[in-house]
């Protein structure tokens, strides 16, 4: 039966189009989680939505399972194999399909690159807003499936508001679209429920995303701390004054000498305890009193210092020590966790005491760099795996880390995703009837699990599915 | 001790039927065991919040009871110093909308009507004047805590400001206008109060080029509302009071109404004015004329009116404005969101349904009958979607409302739609067949 599957995609996809051989499977193990690999059956490479839709339909002829994925660069395992399942590799549909600047949108394939959207439209004086950190690399059809954020999340908002419409290709091969350029749907908001959805929902093969003005004017400072709790207080101070920077960034001590060590040198001094980069972004003539409203907000916290980069070549390096720090975090340990957890941003302070006082307790090497604007921590731990005990060490962390987040009103990740990596952590925030919730949902999309299996939702003991048939693809275990 | 449910005996009539009882549950228990006591009996409810806006729905399947969230109102928590907001679903809108203003903030919801709840704006999604920076209901949204058909109380969403632990439900049931649960509470994202506020208003030309620079500036980084207005005949359609000099005779004829809303610092306001007066002789308007103007648009002056709301790309609003001019509405345009509400027919009302007017155009020859008026608006709603828009019906008089689905419907979602509604709502007790292809 396998081997009739493979013979099958060939036929939509052609023979390069299709990878079966170990050596060609080996780098689709895994997406940015690199625990737990798994090797798929076999990786499809299609161009177009029919292509799509036929694979779908392929698989579910042979009963195998299938999981979107896009550049692998998702942090929590989203795009992971599950054992005997076709990677649906979607980093071909990369065409920008049509660009109505007058409207300010786009339509484009899922595979296009997020950087590359930009890019193409920025002649127009137009942007894509979301950016994740890895928009040189992640694809939009990504971007899309986990909801991504990005710096200038703050003022800008997710992923979500800049999806207008979709085209999604359903777990039984058929073809819909949701939404409407207009931004609105008739009926149930689908866009919205499809947006974070990391690929369970469907295969989504066009996108129709909001294309927004270039600022007329930027400002980057560079806020210089004694302690990340100091910088912590000062987004505080910054969110209470009314200004909304385009980014509220900070780099903590250990990211900052890692970073100095590093190609990314961004020429930052030894001896602060903590980088705040702050954007303001907007009309010239308002800009001056922004910069004064976020000045006093950083001396009242006794910042030590405060730059303004006077010039493009300035702002890119204060953004350097931002953007390089998961590569130069990569010098510290031959592995880095990166978590991703969400707290009320005025209980910054709190939890990142808390945060350390865990880390230092399992004696782990923990760095932080994080849009505080958002209340959105990225604590790092920096380990290596081939030790076993700090590896225990590690997840015991995380878990307390989360915890700690939960109990401060907080959530489990701000724009990772859950997928298979806090999957089994979806109960520290909600209940059987929550998740009976979005059970429901998925199974208006994807009834019997075939599409990304095993993501997301835990699969419980005390839930009794309506067909106990019907989950099949879940039985699977993950890890 | 008040009882968790007040009932009481009232009359409520919706498009379909009725109800002639309504319980007023003052906990979120109670209205768990009275939605979980309605689901063993298989009987059906109207939710209500502010009650504004029950008749826009396709009909009701039999009601027994409605069940009212005005005693579940109030805000639990405040804090100023994160700009976030938890409010009971029977709060309304406004009573939140002076309690956050208090403190710096301001809630991105300015939906009309002085009753209009917060469960109600929610479960509607209901936009108000400032959608162009407001945005979108559920952008507002952080987190909802609901009660299911069958008495489940959940939640989704959390009170941070990103989020993406699971689905995002509170997209789903936003919207949704009570079809999947009842919403209890929410977690509301604020945004600071703009340092300086300036409202205008005037009356310009009535002309495509006129309209199209009024598009274009609406664009303009300190527009909060950027309102068209404009009746079939160019006479005042919407009176939303600019405090024009002009005499009434000089208004009256043949021109649009502008209404300007400008907010942010002071110096970026005063450079958006400045430009707005120059080009459109702008002058300074009654602060509320805003939110007065959405109030006014919304009312349905007659039991024969129609009122419909489209939502098109920018470059779409002037055919969308001229074809529903030409179907004899009046309209008041958001230029920035490209939000289009029209009504018409107010003078209609004591005739019977077999003589439905809409506008001044056909006042004075034959009346057409509600079947070629069904079509033309049902015409209205193709170019919309055509255009990559979205179009529903306010209200409708009785002899459209058999003719006319007041939502419309994505083509090819219908089976998602029916699946969805048999998940959350198997015995079909929320709202029955008042929303999107017959949920
Ligand atoms: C260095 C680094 C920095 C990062 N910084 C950020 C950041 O700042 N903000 C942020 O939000 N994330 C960040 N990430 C995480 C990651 O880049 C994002 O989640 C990104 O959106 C994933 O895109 P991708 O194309 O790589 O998707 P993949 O990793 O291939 O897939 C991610 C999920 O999307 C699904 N998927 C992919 N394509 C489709 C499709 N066409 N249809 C349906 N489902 C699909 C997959 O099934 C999977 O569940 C970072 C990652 C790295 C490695
Ligand atoms: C003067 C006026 C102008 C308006 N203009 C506009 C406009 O321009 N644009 C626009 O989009 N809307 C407009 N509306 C619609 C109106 O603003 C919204 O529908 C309103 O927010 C409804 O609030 P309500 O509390 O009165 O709800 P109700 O009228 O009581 O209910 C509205 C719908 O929501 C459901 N519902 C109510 N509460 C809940 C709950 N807690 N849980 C689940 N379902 C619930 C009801 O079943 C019903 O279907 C206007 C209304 C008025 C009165």
């Amino acid at each position: 039966m396998r081997g009739g599957v493979i013979a099958r995609l060939r036929e939509i996809v052609g023979d390069a189009g299709c990878l079966v051989r170990p050596g060609e499977l080996f780098a689709y193990e895994c997406d940015g989680l690199t625990l737990s690999p798994k090797r798929p059956l076999a990786v499809v490479l299609p161009t177009t939505t029919e292509q799509v839709a036929a694979i779908v339909r392929a698989c579910r002829e042979a009963g195998v399972a299938f999981v979107p994925r896009g550049a692998g660069t998702g942090l929590s395992g989203g795009a992971h194999a599950t054992e005997n399942s076709i990677l649906i590799e979607c980093s071909r549909m990369n065409r920008i399909l049509e660009v109505d600047a007058e409207n300010r949108c786009a339509v484009v394939q899922p595979g296009v690159v997020n950087a590359e959207l930009s890019a193409a439209v920025a002649s127009l004086g137009l942007f894509y807003a979301p950016d994740p950190s890895s928009q040189q690399a992640c694809t939009i059809g990504g971007n899309v499936a986990e909801n991504s954020g990005g710096p200038h999340t703050l003022k800008y908002g997710t992923t979500t508001n800049h999806v207008l419409a979709l085209e999604l290709v359903l777990p039984d091969g058929s073809v819909e679209r949701f939404g409407s350029r207009s931004g609105e749907s008739q009926g149930f908001d689908f866009v919205g429920a499809i947006v974070g959805s990391e690929g369970t929902l469907g295969i989504v093969t066009e996108v129709t995303v909001r294309l927004t003005p270039i600022p007329k004017a930027v400002e980057t400072l560079l806020v210089l701390f004694d302690d990340v709790v100091g910088a912590c207080r000062a987004v505080g101070r910054v969110i209470r004054s009314g200004v909304v920077p385009a980014a509220l960034e900070i780099v903590d001590r250990r990211t900052i000498e890692a970073v100095e060590a590093s190609v990314y040198a961004a020429g930052l001094p030894l001896t602060a305890g903590a980088v705040l980069i702050v954007e303001l972004d907007g009309l010239p003539v308002s800009l001056a009193g922004e910069i004064a409203a976020i000045r006093a907000a950083c001396e009242a916290e006794r910042c030590q210092a405060i730059e303004i980069a006077r010039d493009e070549a300035e702002r890119k390096r204060f953004w350097r020590a931002r953007k390089g720090a998961f590569g130069a975090m990569g010098r510290l340990a031959p592995d880095l966790y990166v978590h991703d957890a969400v707290v009320p941003r005025m209980r910054l302070p709190a939890v990142l005491e808390q945060v350390c006082e865990i880390c230092d307790r399992y004696g782990l090497k923990l760095a932080n760099v994080f849009h505080a604007g958002d209340g959105n921590l990225h604590p790092n731990i920096c380990f290596d795996r081939r030790d076993p005990d700090e590896l225990a060490r590690v997840m015991a962390a995380g878990k307390e880390i989360l915890e700690a987040c939960v109990a401060a009103g907080g959530v489990i990740t701000g724009e990772h995703g859950v997928g298979v990596e806090k999957r089994d952590y979806m109960h520290l925030v909600f209940g059987e009837a929550d998740l009976a919730a979005m059970r429901r949902l998925r199974d208006t999309f994807n009834p019997d699990g075939a599409c990304n299996p095993g993501k997301i939702i835990p699969t419980t003991r005390f839930c009794v599915e309506s067909d106990p048939k019907a989950r099949g693809y879940d039985a699977v275990p993950i890890a | 001790m008040s009882p968790p449910v007040e009932s009481s005996r009232e009359r409520i009539e919706i498009p379909g039927g009725f109800v002639e009882a309504v319980d007023r549950p003052t906990d979120v228990e109670a209205l768990s065991a009275l939605l979980a006591e309605r689901h063993a009996r298989s009987e059906a409810v109207l939710v209500v919040g502010g009650r504004t806006r029950l008749a826009q729905a396709n009909r009701a399947e039999k009601l027994a009871a409605a069940i009212s969230l005005e005693a579940l109102a109030g805000i639990d928590v405040f804090e100023p110093d994160e700009g976030v907001v938890h409010a009971r679903a029977g709060t309304p809108i406004r009573a939140l909308r002076e309690a956050v203003a208090a403190e710096g903030w301001e809630l991105p919801l300015d939906p009309p009507g002085a009753a209009t709840t917060v469960g109600g704006t929610i479960a509607s999604a209901a936009v108000g004047p400032r959608a162009q920076v407001f945005g979108r209901v559920a952008d507002a949204v952080l987190g909802l805590e609901l009660v299911g058909a069958d008495g489940a109380v959940t939640k989704c969403g959390g009170r941070v400001v990103k989020n993406v632990t699971g689905y995002d439900m509170a997209k789903l049931y936003t919207g949704s206008f009570g079809t999947l649960g009842v919403v209890t509470g929410a977690w509301l994202r604020l945004r600071p109060k703009p340092a300086a506020r300036v409202v205008l208003g005037g009356r310009v030309a009535r002309d495509a080029a006129t309209f199209e620079a009024a598009r274009i500036a609406a664009r303009a980084t300190t527009v909060r509302a950027f309102v068209w207005s404009e009746s079939p005949t160019g006479s005042a359609a919407y009176g939303a009071g600019t405090g024009s000099g002009r005499s009434a005779s000089d208004a009256a004829e043949d021109s649009a109404e502008l209404v300007v809303e400008l907010g942010g610092g002071e110096a970026a306001v005063a450079q958006d004015r400045e430009a707005l007066v120059r080009a459109f002789s702008l002058i300074p308007a009654d602060p509320l004329a805003v939110d007065r103007l959405g109030d006014g648009r919304a009312q349905a002056a007659s039991a024969a009116a129609i009122g419909l709301r489209a939502r098109v790309v920018p470059t779409q609003l002037d055919a969308l404005r001229q074809a529903t001019l030409a179907a004899g509405l009046s309209v008041s345009i958001d230029l920035g969101a490209g939000v289009l509400t029209a009504r018409g027919g107010e003078s209609s009302g004591a005739e019977g349904a077999g003589s439905l007017r809409i506008g001044a155009r056909e006042s004075g020859g034959a009346s057409p009958g509600a079947g070629e008026l069904a079509r033309k608006l049902l015409a209205l709603r193709e170019q919309t979607v055509a255009s990559g828009g979205v179009l529903r019906f306010d209200w409708l008089p009785a002899a459209l409302a058999e003719r006319i689905d007041v939502f419309g419907e994505e083509p090819g979602t219908r089976a998602l739609v029916v699946s969805l509604k048999q998940r959350f709502d198997p015995r079909r007790i929320l709202n029955p067949g008042r929303f999107v292809a017959g949920t």
